[in-house]
């Protein structure tokens, strides 16, 4: 009996298709309602573009060093955003810092979240050796500040960018092997997975394909609300002269350079801050969409 | 009754904010801020500039510097004399001079300083490492105590500059009863004769020196001096621009202009005889030809760095000794000006048109460092240009240094001569005899310059000297072993109540003189 107000299943959804057509309607709902989030998402896609083509659109060498020409302020003539303290034009640094700082920030979130996925199944899963260890390294994990562990990390292996992006990663790991863990302990118990064991299945089928389904949501909204604090962390790293090294453009470390200008040219460090700023709010925005338009229960109200 | 009493103690709650919010260090307190922590308070052991500039307060040697110049004058040796083979030094010390801990200096106890590190047989040899004393005792053959106040020193043959080592801080004057009463640690109890001892030493906090009452030379006018380690030269600036401290020294050139107008901080400038390169391994496969280091030297924009990195804080450097040596400087060494043409063409006669790659090993900071990621990102620019791509490591300082002498392709350096002797610096750096662990990092060999720097320590004739020092400027400039690149100047920044401070060329701060308005 309909009462004119959806109700939540309170079955596990089989299909992904008929989940497909049904997150469409919702997008579509969400949308009209949320435009701030649809501007956020027009943002990160001009963003994503912009960072892949950079090298056909037409900008200076963003490592051209012209020390004469340093220090100049927006709007100079063959600069729209001014030069940093080498004479590099600061709009190529910018695009070309968003290729390094969105790959670092999504590199670093995927394969937090691969390696997380993995290793929350396996934890949640299975009781024994491989629960404890798996936990017990998390909460060693979590008992760390986060960027301490990260600097710690980069210490040992050297300052780069790809250590710093491994760091960050490791740091990462708990938000994910905790999230696909807790799910996966509410469904082991459940009828359909006895019923699926009684059938025969194997442990990898029953993961594959009946536990690995209802993680799709939960992990991706993780995800694109993580992909934002990597970005962070990147540039934190940066800025602290553990990730990228010079010339490489990079938002945080054109951030902890462009610093000791800041009171007679400001633009040098407000531009990569004000960079680093839209596209984490951005991401954040998306992410909350996302998690709105997912999570089966705000679904319901909308 | 109660609305009184809260009132009061709101008054009296605003002026203890009022009065302890901005942090000025107290009247007889002269605060600095140094570059980068002291690493240890043992003279003979010390390498880094931060540890000279705290030691050489509490320390004093043999013979000392004008203050202002190199000239040579009496130290705790209030006169001596040198024989005419010059193998005998007879030094008479000052009488009634006593060490911190109260114990006197007598013959006896310079004997014990200088045995400790030459012999290997002292009981004492193993408490440390000495860096130094190949290159400064190398040539001695005894060391002896005449009588309570006579020290005679004798060397196997002459040694010119030998006068001068006695005012290095390896060979200052400490307590034999500290050594024998803290063994290894005595690297953190320093006790000498100088106007000031060491008070406390929070490692990573600061160092606190108060004056030594019965100095020889007159009690000194400031009462404390505590020394601040800023390692980034952002913070050091705000630091002297609030007050916070009083004195500080390499702050971003950038700043200097507005620093000159600030009323309340005097910009004090001198010329030094620092020398700021890059050194390269004569032994790497493409290094090695004369050639491409020649290139290299072509390449980089040398007055461009000095202009608009360094805001004029240096001179361009020709040859490892600045003009600041008088007549010992060559002004004919082969010079490289910024001619990227030329670079690409001595690189395509060394048979490497498409350019190469190079590991750039840089410091974040340093003592006497100048800009040193800065400097780098535009040397790599210019490499760039011509070819060569040089790969930047930045590293923190004390890895770097240890870094420094495994012989990396590329490193930079500043060498900050604490003594104005030519030798000092070229032997240190340019002679054969000095390949890692001491400082030729480039493993640089060229048998003509090490015979003429071998002749000239022991040459007593000066215009002999200065013959051969140019020759061997000339052929070291032409080998090119050195990116070389500036003289820097010394910029010290003090606030105003800072009196009677004056500029020492070997960058130390002196401060017995120094009083607090």
């Amino acid at each position: 009996m309909s009462l004119g107000v959806a109700t939540v299943s309170r079955e596990p959804q089989p299909a992904l298709a008929g989940r497909a057509a049904d997150l469409q309607r919702s997008a579509r709902r969400l949308a009209g309602r949320n435009r701030l989030a649809v501007a956020a998402l027009v943002v990160l896609v001009a963003a994503v573009v912009a960072a892949v083509l950079a090298p056909h659109l037409p900008l200076q060498d963003p490592d051209a060093v012209e020390t004469t020409n340093r220090l100049k302020p927006p709007l100079s003539p063959g600069h729209l955003l001014g030069t940093d303290e080498f004479g590099r034009d600061l709009l190529a640094r910018l695009v070309w810092g968003s290729r390094v700082s969105l790959l670092a920030g999504a590199a670093s979130a995927a394969a937090a979240m691969v390696a997380g996925v993995v290793l929350g199944l396996l934890s949640g899963f299975y009781t024994g050796w491989a629960e404890t260890l798996i936990m017990r390294a998390t909460d060693i994990l979590m008992a760390f500040p986060y960027i301490l562990l990260a600097i710690a990390i980069v210490a040992g292996l050297g300052p780069g960018l790809r250590n710093a992006m491994i760091a960050i990663a490791i740091v990462g790991l708990p938000l994910y092997i905790r999230l696909v863990r807790s799910v996966v302990l509410s469904l082991r118990e459940r009828e359909f997975v006895e019923a699926a064991r009684a059938l025969g299945a194997t442990d990898t089928l029953i993961l594959g394909r009946h536990v690995l389904p209802h993680l799709v949501s939960p992990v991706i909204v993780a995800f694109s609300l993580d992909v934002g604090t990597k970005i962070l962390a990147t540039a934190g790293l940066s800025f602290l002269g553990l990730g990228t090294q010079p010339p490489t453009a990079d938002w945080g470390s054109m951030l902890a350079t462009g610093r000791q200008f800041v009171v007679f040219r400001p633009h040098v460090v407000l531009l990569p801050g004000l960079a680093i700023f839209v596209i984490v709010l951005a991401l954040n925005l998306v992410g909350d969409a996302l998690r709105d338009l997912l999570d089966p229960r705000t679904r319901a109200q909308a | 009754m109660r609305h009184r009493i809260r009132r009061l103690l709101s008054v009296c709650l605003l002026l203890t904010l009022v009065s302890t919010a901005g942090a000025a260090p107290p009247r007889d307190t002269l605060v600095i801020g140094l570059v980068a922590e002291p690493v240890t308070m043992d003279p003979p052991q010390i390498t880094d500039l931060n540890s000279t500039r705290v030691a050489k307060r509490i320390f004093e040697g043999l013979t000392a510097q004008e203050l202002g110049s190199y000239r040579i004058v009496p130290g705790l040796a209030r006169s001596w004399d040198i024989s005419k083979d010059g193998l005998a030094y007879t030094f008479r010390l000052r009488p009634d001079v006593k060490f911190h801990d109260g114990t006197p200096l007598t013959a006896e106890a310079v004997r014990f300083v200088f045995d400790r590190q030459l012999n290997d047989q002292s009981p004492f040899y193993k408490t440390g490492t000495y860096p130094y004393v190949k290159g400064f005792l190398g040539n001695v053959a005894s060391v002896e105590a005449v009588d309570p106040l006579t020290v005679q020193i004798r060397l196997k043959a002459p040694l010119t500059p030998f006068i001068q080592y006695l005012a290095h801080h390896s060979l200052y004057v400490y307590s034999p009863e500290s050594l024998k009463k803290w063994g290894k640690d005595v690297v953190k109890h320093p006790v000498g004769t100088g106007p000031f001892k060491l008070d406390s030493w929070e490692p990573g906090v600061k160092v606190v020196l108060s004056r030594h009452d019965q100095y020889w030379g007159g009690a000194p006018k400031l009462r404390q001096v505590v020394y601040v380690p800023i390692v980034e030269a952002q913070a050091r600036l705000t630091a002297i621009k609030t007050g916070e401290i009083d004195l500080t020294l390499d702050v971003p050139p950038d700043a200097l202009d507005g620093l000159r107008r600030d009323p309340n901080v005097v910009v004090a400038e001198a010329d030094s005889s620092a020398v700021w390169y890059v050194v390269l391994n004569t032994r790497h496969p493409i290094l090695k030809d004369k050639r491409v280091r020649q290139a290299l030297n072509f390449a980089v924009n040398k007055e461009a760095i000095i202009r608009d990195i360094l805001r004029g804080t240096a001179i361009v450097a020709t040859s490892p000794l600045s003009p600041v040596y008088g007549t010992f400087h060559e002004p004919n060494a082969s010079k490289y000006p910024f001619n990227p043409d030329r670079a690409r063409a001595l690189l395509k006669e060394a048979g490497h048109p498409g350019g190469f790659e190079l590991t750039f090993l840089v410091p974040e900071s340093g003592s006497g460092m100048q800009s040193p990621v800065e400097m780098a990102t535009v040397i790599q620019a210019n490499l760039a240009t011509v070819g060569v791509k040089a790969k930047i490591q930045t590293m923190e300082w004390g890895a770097y240094l240890k870094k420094y002498l495994d012989g990396p392709d590329m490193a930079e350096m500043s060498w900050n001569p604490s003594i104005g002797d030519p030798d000092h610096m070229m032997y240190m750096l340019l002679s054969s005899d000095r390949f890692p662990p001491a400082f030729n990092a480039g493993f640089y060999q060229n048998p003509r310059v090490d015979e003429l720097l071998r002749k000239g320590r022991t040459t007593l004739e000066e215009s002999q000297r200065v013959a051969m020092y140019r020759e061997a400027q000339r052929l070291v400039t032409d080998d090119a072993p050195w990116i070389i690149v500036d003289h820097g100047k010394q910029v010290i920044v003090h606030r105003k109540r800072v009196q009677n401070f004056k500029l020492h060329p070997n960058f130390d701060l002196v401060l017995t003189r120094v009083e607090l308005q």
